[in-house]
C-alpha cells in the first residue's frame, strides 16, 4: 500500500465524518464538505472519486448503484462498521495533531 | 480482511461493469454541478467548463479511480507475473520441479482414491446415511457377527414399522446362471419384497421386485422373476431393450426377467454386483426360517440411530421370545434367548466379500501409499531446492528490492506466490495424471479383469473431496518449502549483499542448498535399495524352485449344470471323468484337488502323530491319484495314492519331504500313521508315500510341511481338475470342456494354464516392484540434477576464487579435485544418512520379501556404488567447467 500522505489522510476523514450523517453519493459528499468548511476547504473534486474508491477497497465505505431522481443512477456510499471505527480513531489522532498544531503556533 | 479480498476480487473479475459505473458516477457528479452553478446564474457552457475545471478532468479522474481499482489487487497479479517470468527463465529445472511434484502427487492421489473407494465412499443409493445392518451376537462369541433367521426378520419388520422399513437380503453368492444355453456363473442377491423400495432404487427398465413377488413365512410362494444388473444385461442381453419377459436360469429354475436397475446400483456389496436380484425362497427350501439373512433397515427421516438401537435393544427379549424354534432342545432354547443384537451403519456397505476385497488390499495399498509418501517427500526437497536456487541467484534483487523500502514480508510473499504456482501447477497434472491411472492401477491391484468374470464396481478414480484435499495439501507444500527456502535467502544485511556480492561464497545459502542435496541422496538410496530388494525378491519368486511345475498345466474350475443333479458316486465319477480327459489328445495325465494350486494362502491345519502323541500343523490338500506326476512333483520314497485307495480301503496319506524330516527325522515316514483331527476321514492314516516339498498354495512359503489326502477317501467333491499337457495347454482347452460337459454334470467355467494363476498370485509384487523402480530411477535423476544445480551455482559463485586460487599456483587438477571433493562430502553426507533410513523403509516391504532380509548389505552396497557413479557423473561436468576457469578474466570480472 502506497503511504498516505497528510492531504489525502485529511480527505479521508472529511469523507468518513460526512458520511457518518448517512449515506450519500459522490457529489452529495463534496457538496457536504464545501458547506460544512463554508468553501474554506473546497477539496479538488479530482481527489474525491480515487478517495472514495480506495475507502471501498480498504472496507472503509461500502457502495451501491441505486436509482436517483430524474432516471439517473447513482453510486451511494455508505459507512461500515470498520469505517466507523477508523472515524473515531482518526478523529482523535486529528485532533490531538491540531492540539499540537496550535500549541506549537501559539508558543513564542 | 475477508471483505477486503472479495472486493478485490470484485475489482478483477468484475472489471470492465465496475469501470461502466465509474464513467456513470462521474457522469452524476458533472450534471449535478453543472445544475448547482446554473443555479447560481451561470450559462450552461460557463457551468460546464466550471464543472469540468473543478473536477480536473474526466480522463484525468477516471484513470485516477482505476489506478485505485488496481492497485487493490495489484499485489497477486504482479507477484504471479513475476513468478510465471522466473520459472519460464529455468524451464528445466520449474519442468523437473512440477513433473515430479505432479508424478508424486499423481501416486498418492491414486492411493487415496482407491482407498476411497473401497473404504469410505458411500453406497450410491438415496441417503446412504440412512441405512443400518443388525446383527446378533452369541454370548460365546461376542465378536463374531450373525445375520439373523428370517423369523426374527419379520417380527422386527413389523414391530419396528414406526420409525424404521427393515429389510433383508441375502449377500451374492455364485451360482450357475445360464442364458440362452451359455452356461457361467454368476452372483445372485436374494431379497425381501420391500428390499427395493427401501433402499430406493428406481428402475432402469420395467419394474423392480416389491411385496407381491416376494413369499413371507406362511404366506404364498415367491414368483419365478429375476431383476437384472445394468453390468449383466450388457455382457449378456447386449443392452437390449426387449430384455423384459425374457427368461434366466439360475441353478435349474427358470425366471422371467421384470426390470433393470441402473448403472450406479451395486447391490450392497460394491466388491462383488450380483448379475441378478431374485426373491427370496424362490426354490421353495429358504422359507424354513432357520436360514439366516443380512437384515437391514432404512431408518425415517429424522429418526437417529441411536433411538433405533434404543427402540431395537427395548424389543429384542420379546423377539426372541416370540421367534424361538417351538421344537429346539432346552439347550440350544436357552442359547437362542442369550442371543443379543446391534446396529451398524451400512453406509459404505461393508459385508461378505467387502470385507475380503478390503483386507486383501490393505497390504499393497498400505505399501503403494508408503512409496507414493516417499516420492512425494522426495518432490517436496526438489521443490524447495529449486525455490531455494530462484532465491538465491536472485538475491542482488531481493536486497536492492529491501533497500528501496520492501520489506522482508514483501519478499517472502512473492516467494510463497511462485513455490505454491509450481505446487498448484504440479498438483493439478498430478491430480488429472491420478484420475487417468486410477482404474489401471486399481485393476492391476486386483489382478485385472481377465481372471474374474466380473471386477468390484468401485470407481477409483479420485473424487472431488480426494482431489481438493490434495490440492491444500500443494498448498501448503508449496508455502512450507517457499519457507524454508526463504529462511535461508533473504539476507537481514542487505548492503552487505549488495557489497560483496560475487566475492564471498554466500556460505549459509550454500549450506541450506547442500543439505537439501544430501537429503535428495539420501532418499534417492532409500528408494534404490528399496525397488533392487523388491525386485530381487519378485524375480527370485518366480523363478526359484517351488517344487512343482505349473508350466504345461491347464488348471479347469467346474460347476455343477443343474444343482441338484450330483453323481451318486463321487469317487466313481472322477475316475470316469479322468478317464474321459485322459483321452483328449495332447493330454498327459490328469488329475484333481482341493484347495487348488496358487490359492495364494495355505490351507493349515493340526496334525497328530504317533496316536496323538506329539502335534505339529501342515498345509493339508485333498488330491486325486496321478496328482503328483500331473504337477511334475517327484515321488521320493512309497507309492502314489491309486484308485483302489478309495472309502473301503484303510485310510491313507503322503507327506512332504520337509514334513517327513521334520516329524519322522531319519526313521523314515513309510508305514507310520497321523491324524487330521479336523477333518473328516482324516484318521489314522497310513503314510503311503514321500513326494518334494511344494509351495503350492503360497509361493512365499519356503518347502512347507504337507499332507496330502486320497480324494476318494473322503466326502468332499468340490475339485479343480487339473490337466498335463505334451505342449501348450491352451490347444487342449476346447476338447477337454467338451470331455467334461459330455458326462452330464458338470461343466467348465474357467480354464486356464496354471502359469497364469502363478503370474497372478505375485501381481502385488509386480506392481510395487514397478513402481518402485520407476520412482527410484526418478529419485536418481532428481538427486543427480540437484547436485549438478548446486554445483553448478557452488562453481559460478566461487569463480573469483577459484581465479585467485589459480593465480597463486593451484593447477587444473586442484582445481577439479576441490569441486569433487566437495560434492563428494555432500553425496557421503546423503549415504549415511540414507542407509539407515533405507533399513527402516525396508521394514515397510519386508512382508513382499522372499529371502532377503531388509539389511541385505550387498543391495545396501551396491545402491550406494550407483548412487556414487550417477553424481560423480553429475559432478564431472561443473568440476570440468571451474578448471577452465581463466584467471585473469575471472579476477577482472570479479
Amino acid at each position: 500500500m502506497p503511504k498516505t500522505d497528510l492531504l489525502q489522510g485529511t480527505l479521508d476523514l472529511l469523507i468518513l465524518k460526512v458520511l457518518a450523517l448517512g449515506p450519500n453519493h459522490g457529489w452529495g459528499i463534496a457538496n457536504r464538505i464545501r458547506q460544512v468548511s463554508r468553501e474554506g476547504l473546497n477539496a479538488s473534486q479530482g481527489s474525491l472519486y480515487p478517495a472514495l474508491h480506495r475507502l471501498e477497497l480498504n472496507g472503509d465505505v461500502r457502495s451501491e448503484m441505486t436509482a436517483s431522481e430524474n432516471n439517473r443512477r447513482a453510486r451511494v456510499y455508505t459507512l461500515t462498521a470498520a469505517g466507523r471505527r477508523r472515524l473515531g480513531a482518526e478523529q482523535e489522532s486529528w485532533e490531538q495533531f491540531a492540539l499540537s498544531m496550535r500549541r506549537v503556533l501559539k508558543a513564542e | 480482511m475477508l471483505r477486503r479480498l472479495f472486493a478485490r476480487f470484485r475489482g478483477l473479475v468484475g472489471r470492465r461493469r465496475a469501470e461502466a459505473e465509474a464513467d456513470e458516477e462521474l457522469a452524476f457528479h458533472l450534471a449535478h454541478e453543472i445544475d448547482a452553478h446554473v443555479a447560481r446564474g451561470l450559462s450552461p457552457a460557463e457551468a460546464r467548463r466550471q464543472a469540468l475545471a473543478d473536477l480536473g478532468g474526466v480522463v484525468q479522474t477516471r484513470e485516477a479511480v482505476r489506478d485505485v481499482r488496481r492497485l487493490g489487487l495489484g499485489w497477486i497479479a504482479r507477484d504471479v507475473r513475476d513468478a510465471v517470468r522466473g520459472l519460464t527463465r529455468r524451464p528445466m529445472a520449474s519442468g523437473v520441479a512440477i513433473v515430479s511434484l505432479a508424478l508424486a502427487i499423481a501416486a498418492v492421489t491414486a492411493v487415496l482414491g482407491i482407498v476411497d473407494a473401497v473404504y469410505a465412499r458411500d453406497l450410491s443409493v438415496y441417503r446412504p446415511d440412512q441405512l443400518v445392518v443388525f446383527w446378533r451376537t452369541s454370548p460365546d462369541h461376542p465378536k463374531e457377527n450373525e445375520p439373523l433367521p428370517l423369523t426374527q426378520f419379520e417380527e422386527l419388520q413389523r414391530r419396528l414399522s414406526d420409525v424404521a422399513d427393515v429389510f433383508a437380503w441375502d449377500d451374492d453368492q455364485l451360482r450357475s446362471m445360464n442364458v440362452d444355453g451359455v452356461r457361467y456363473q454368476g452372483g445372485v442377491n436374494q431379497v425381501s419384497g420391500n428390499f427395493f423400495a427401501a433402499i430406493g432404487v428406481k428402475p432402469l427398465l420395467g419394474r423392480l421386485l416389491d411385496a407381491h413377488d416376494v413369499a413371507t413365512i406362511g404366506h404364498g410362494t415367491s414368483a419365478h422373476v429375476a431383476v437384472l444388473d445394468y453390468r449383466a444385461w450388457r455382457q449378456r442381453f447386449g443392452g437390449d431393450p426387449g430384455v423384459l419377459g425374457r427368461t434366466i436360469v439360475v441353478d435349474g429354475i427358470s425366471l422371467t426377467v421384470i426390470g433393470v436397475t441402473p448403472e450406479d446400483y451395486t447391490g450392497l456389496n460394491p466388491a462383488m454386483v450380483p448379475d441378478a436380484t431374485v426373491p427370496f425362497d424362490f426354490d421353495a427350501d429358504h422359507i424354513a426360517g432357520m436360514y439366516s439373512h443380512f437384515v437391514g433397515a432404512r431408518l425415517n427421516d429424522g429418526v437417529r440411530v441411536t433411538a433405533a438401537a434404543a427402540r431395537l435393544q427395548a424389543l429384542w427379549p420379546s423377539v426372541l421370545e416370540r421367534t424361538v424354534p417351538p421344537n429346539a432342545p432346552a439347550d440350544r432354547r436357552t442359547r437362542y434367548l442369550a442371543s443379543r443384537v446391534h446396529v451398524e451403519p451400512l453406509r459404505t456397505g461393508t459385508l461378505g466379500v467387502g470385507m475380503t476385497v478390503r483386507t486383501m488390499l490393505a497390504r499393497p495399498l498400505g505399501q503403494l501409499a508408503a512409496l507414493g509418501g516417499l516420492v512425494l517427500f522426495i518432490a517436496v526437497v526438489n521443490l524447495a531446492n529449486l525455490i531455494l536456487v530462484r532465491a538465491v541467484s536472485r538475491r542482488a534483487e531481493l536486497a536492492l528490492r529491501a533497500t528501496l523500502g520492501a520489506s522482508r514480508g514483501v519478499l517472502v510473499r512473492s516467494m510463497v506466490v511462485e513455490s505454491v504456482l509450481v505446487a498448484v501447477m504440479g498438483a493439478a497434472l498430478g491430480i488429472v495424471f491420478a484420475a487417468w491411472a486410477g482404474r489401471p492401477l486399481f485393476g492391476a491391484l486386483w489382478g485385472g479383469g481377465t481372471l474374474l468374470d466380473k471386477p468390484p464396481a468401485f470407481d477409483p478414480r479420485p473424487d472431488l473431496r480426494v482431489a481438493a484435499g490434495m490440492a491444500v495439501v500443494a498448498i501448503i507444500i508449496g508455502i512450507v518449502c517457499a519457507l524454508l527456502a526463504s529462511w535461508r535467502a533473504i539476507n537481514r544485511d542487505p548492503a552487505g549483499t549488495l557489497q560483496s556480492e560475487s566475492r564471498v561464497v554466500g556460505h549459509r545459502h550454500a549450506l541450506a542448498q547442500k543439505a537439501l542435496v544430501a537429503i535428495q541422496v539420501a532418499l534417492a538410496l532409500v528408494l534404490i535399495a528399496g525397488a533392487t530388494l523388491v525386485s530381487r525378491s519378485l524375480r527370485d519368486l518366480s523363478t526359484r524352485d517351488v517344487g512343482f511345475h505349473p508350466e504345461a498345466v491347464l488348471q479347469m474350475r467346474i460347476l455343477a449344470q443343474t444343482p441338484s443333479h450330483e453323481p451318486s458316486d463321487h469317487a466313481a465319477y472322477h475316475r470316469a471323468l479322468t478317464d474321459a480327459l485322459m483321452r483328449v489328445p495332447g493330454v498327459q495325465s490328469v488329475s484333481y484337488a482341493m484347495p487348488e494350486p496358487f490359492l495364494g494362502a495355505s490351507n493349515r491345519m493340526a496334525i497328530a502323530v504317533h496316536g496323538g502323541a506329539f502335534t505339529t500343523d501342515a498345509d493339508v490338500a485333498i488330491v486325486g491319484p496321478d496328482f503328483f506326476r500331473t504337477m511334475g512333483m517327484t515321488l521320493l520314497a512309497g507309492r502314489d495314492f491309486a484308485w483302489t485307495d478309495d472309502e473301503h480301503a484303510p485310510q491313507v496319506a503322503v507327506v512332504s519331504e520337509s514334513f517327513a524330516r521334520a516329524v519322522f527325522g531319519s526313521t523314515g515316514a513309510i508305514g507310520q500313521t497321523l491324524d487330521v483331527p479336523d477333518f473328516p476321514g482324516g484318521k489314522n492314516a497310513r503314510i503311503i508315500g514321500v513326494v518334494d516339498s511344494a509351495s503350492l498354495g503360497d509361493l512365499h512359503s519356503r518347502a512347507p510341511r504337507a499332507v496330502y489326502v486320497a480324494a476318494m477317501q473322503t466326502s468332499w467333491y468340490d475339485f479343480t481338475i487339473e490337466v498335463r499337457t505334451v505342449g501348450d495347454p491352451a490347444t487342449v482347452e476346447h476338447a477337454a470342456e467338451v470331455a467334461v460337459e459330455s458326462l452330464g454334470f458338470h461343466y467348465v467355467y474357467s480354464a486356464r494354464p496354471l502359469a497364469v494363476w502363478k503370474n497372478y498370485a505375485l501381481r502385488n509384487e509386480r506392481l510395487v516392484a514397478a513402481l518402485a523402480t520407476f520412482f527410484a530411477g526418478l529419485t536418481l535423476l532428481l538427486a543427480a540434477a540437484g547436485l549438478y544445480a548446486q554445483l553448478a551455482y557452488a562453481v559460478t559463485l566461487r569463480q573469483a576464487e577459484i581465479g585467485v586460487r589459480m593465480a597463486v599456483g593451484a593447477e587444473k587438477r586442484d582445481i577439479l579435485f576441490m569441486v569433487l571433493r566437495d560434492a563428494g562430502w555432500v553425496v557421503l553426507a546423503g549415504i549415511l544418512a540414507g542407509v539407515p533410513a533405507a533399513i527402516l523403509a525396508a521394514r515397510v516391504v519386508a512382508n513382499l520379501l522372499f529371502g532377503l532380509t531388509p539389511y541385505d548389505p550387498l543391495t545396501l552396497a551396491l545402491s550406494a556404488v550407483a548412487l556414487t557413479a550417477v553424481a560423480f557423473v553429475a559432478a564431472i561436468v561443473p568440476a570440468r567447467r571451474a578448471c577452465r576457469v581463466d584467471p585473469v578474466v575471472a579476477l577482472r570480472v570479479g
